[in-house]
């Protein structure tokens, strides 16, 4: 099933650096690696494709992961970053930035994914306290909290957005819908090391995840502090999904439907989960970006959206089928 | 393997014997039995003890302070009606409630002193109807049992395996290993937990109604199980159960509760008496032995007058 995955996703990568304008041969990548290619098929390769399609890997490999811990430590299986209101408390701050900072005061590019990092972060831990009552915070709760802070939040956005002149209101509404902007070297460094790091704590505490799926009290009996592992491994999913936030705004279907996939590829046992979610997640958001980049090419259609195109059917067919 | 070199040998309260036991509740000219609470001889030595715990919310207490043990090496049952705060006792002697007040004890020493995991290596607990993932395989949460002997990204040892394949073993779910939970039935996924809760690993097992929604012969296949591990692997076994035929029955030691205090200690001879039906369930109710086993059974009862 790896082997399957792995393959599924190198050629999947290998046809979004191919997708667009001018596309590039096995022939020319080997000059480009050579250093023997045009300068600007190196440029085209190196400076613009490589960057956009690695970021659109990396945020969908965040994305899933977060997912699967969301839905590991909630034990429901609709919990995903949106439904946490994540998404939503980075889209206030992404919107209140270009509302209230005048252009070019701060360099955007710096800015905006600290913002949405910083909205994503406040959002999941108010949830968090808010869903503890008498010490213990349930599950359900902390869904049932996310859920309403993300109404909440949302139309906050929308009431600032209404002041925004068409081409920042285009520009937000992108933003929230899900769009890679922020692709550049620097960005899939920071996410390539981040996500690694988390990825690698999550693979760490892969059993105590597997026990938690059991419920709180056989969690307890069997030796896992469930408040302080909860608490670890929501820092974990909401890092990885503030990460991918930053650069790829407010994606919502993909940390949903990955997980949901990869359980149903390698079965709940989040060993051999998390790694199929990763998988899974690459896949996914590989195929999303091809089809976001050609189908109206020259003009892109923002990746969330195609990645909801695609992944609610197969989803409704699988709850159906269950 | 020869599994019961792990398990140490019964010590003090199971050396003791039942008759003396039972000998210092009869000397106790009540329901309520005295000889349970920490001025008893035994009550220092037993696996597990609560010393005047109770367990409450704001104003409400679901359980009053009270004294309570579980005797080492033995198989006890807590009886009572819905909302006695059986579960609750199970729930505050296993740390998986809180307690207002007191200390619950674990081979002597003070749970709340000691790290969870080593709690986990020590005690295992079944939950009342718990819940696997979908899909999940029976090796798998068998496996599962293994958390608190585990280290690391928790890479199965060769120790864990043989310890796994045993627990699947002696439940008789060894031909089920891969299937998948939700495939089996009632009985077997009872008895995939209990496997999960024995490769754990530990002297002592709690379990919260185990018979509960099973019919009746899974709730024998279960207590039957039980019985073997006590019997052969000196577990000490404590389970909160609604069926008071099969308490007397696979019990020897049996305590009763009403409106979260306990009413009666004993075996189940001196448990099962029509006044103790009286007090805790509010049922006249007709005791005669058991022609098959002696123990005292509930031929028939009603609603006391």
């Amino acid at each position: 099933m790896f082997v399957v995955l792995i393959a599924a996703a190198a050629v999947l990568l290998w046809a979004d650096i191919n997708a667009g304008y001018r596309s590039i041969s096995l022939e020319e990548l080997g000059q480009i690696l050579s250093g023997q290619a045009s300068q600007s098929l190196t440029y085209t390769l190196i400076e613009l494709r490589l960057p956009r399609v690695l970021t659109a890997m990396l945020v969908g490999i965040g994305l899933a992961v977060a997912g699967c811990l969301l839905q590991g430590i909630s034990r429901n299986d609709m919990a995903d970053p949106g439904v946490l209101g994540i998404n939503a408390g980075a889209g206030l701050l992404v919107a209140a930035f270009i509302v209230f900072v005048p252009a070019g005061a701060v360099a955007s590019e710096i800015a905006l994914p600290v913002l949405a990092f910083a909205g994503s972060l406040a959002v999941a831990f108010v949830g968090w306290r808010l869903s503890i009552v008498r010490g213990v915070s349930s599950p359900k709760r902390l869904l049932l909290i996310g859920v309403a802070l993300a109404t909440g939040l949302s139309s906050v956005t929308s009431l600032l957005m209404l002041q925004l002149s068409d081409g920042d209101y285009a520009f937000v509404q992108n933003w929230i819908a899900g769009n890679i902007w922020g692709a550049s070297w620097p960005n899939v460094m920071l996410l390539a090391v981040g996500l690694t790091f988390l990825v690698a704590v999550a693979l760490f505490f892969a059993r105590t995840l597997n026990v938690l799926a059991l419920g709180s009290q056989a969690a307890t009996g069997l030796g896992v502090n469930v408040r302080r592992a909860s608490e670890g491994l929501l820092a974990v999913a909401v890092g990885c999904s503030g990460l991918c936030c930053a650069v790829g705004g407010g994606l919502t279907f993909v940390g949903l439907v990955c997980p949901h996939l990869a359980r149903r590829l390698v079965g709940p046992n989040f060993r051999v989960l998390i790694p199929a979610t990763v998988l899974v997640g690459a896949v996914l958001m590989l195929a999303a970006d091809i089809i976001s980049r050609t189908l109206l090419a020259p003009n892109e259609i923002p990746v969330g959206l195609v990645a909801a195109v695609i992944g609610a059917p197969y989803f409704l067919y699988l709850l159906a089928k269950s | 393997m020869n599994h019961e070199t792990t398990t140490e040998p019964n010590t003090v309260a199971s050396q003791r014997s039942l008759d003396e036991l039972a000998a210092a509740h009869d000397a106790e000219d009540s329901l309520i039995c005295e000889g349970c609470d920490r001025s008893c001889a035994w009550f220092n030595d037993a696996a597990l003890r609560g010393e005047g715990i109770s367990v409450g919310y704001e104003d409400r207490l679901i359980i009053a302070p009270m004294d309570v043990a579980l005797p080492e090496g033995k198989v006890t049952s807590i009886i009572g009606p819905n909302g006695c705060g059986k579960s609750t006792l199970l729930k505050a002697l296993s740390r998986t409630m809180p307690t207002r007040s007191g200390a619950v004890y674990l081979n002597g020493t003070a749970i709340a002193s000691l790290p969870t995991a080593e709690i986990a290596r020590q005690m295992a607990l079944l939950p009342q109807s718990p819940s696997a993932p979908g899909g999940l395989t029976v090796k798998e949460l068998v496996s599962y049992g293994r958390y608190p002997h585990q280290k690391g990204f928790g890479r199965l040892t060769d120790k864990d395996h043989e310890i796994i394949s045993w627990a699947l073993d002696i439940t008789r779910l060894t031909a089920f290993a891969d299937r998948a939970i939700d495939a089996l039935s009632g009985g077997q996924r009872q008895r995939a937990w209990i496997a999960m809760a024995l490769a754990q690993d530990t002297d002592l097992i709690l379990l919260d109604e185990p018979t509960t929604y099973l019919d009746m012969a899974h709730q024998l296949e279960v207590l039957e199980l039980l019985q073997s591990l006590n019997r052969d692997q000196g577990k000490t076994i404590a389970l909160v159960i609604h069926e008071l035929n099969l308490a007397s029955r696979f019990s020897d030691w049996m305590i009763a509760m009403k409106d979260g205090s306990i009413r009666a200690a004993g075996t189940a001879e001196q448990v099962m008496t029509p006044s103790m039906m009286k007090e805790v369930f509010g049922l006249e109710a007709l005791i005669e032995p058991d022609p098959w086993t002696d123990k005292p059974s509930l031929v028939s009862y009603r609603l006391a007058g």
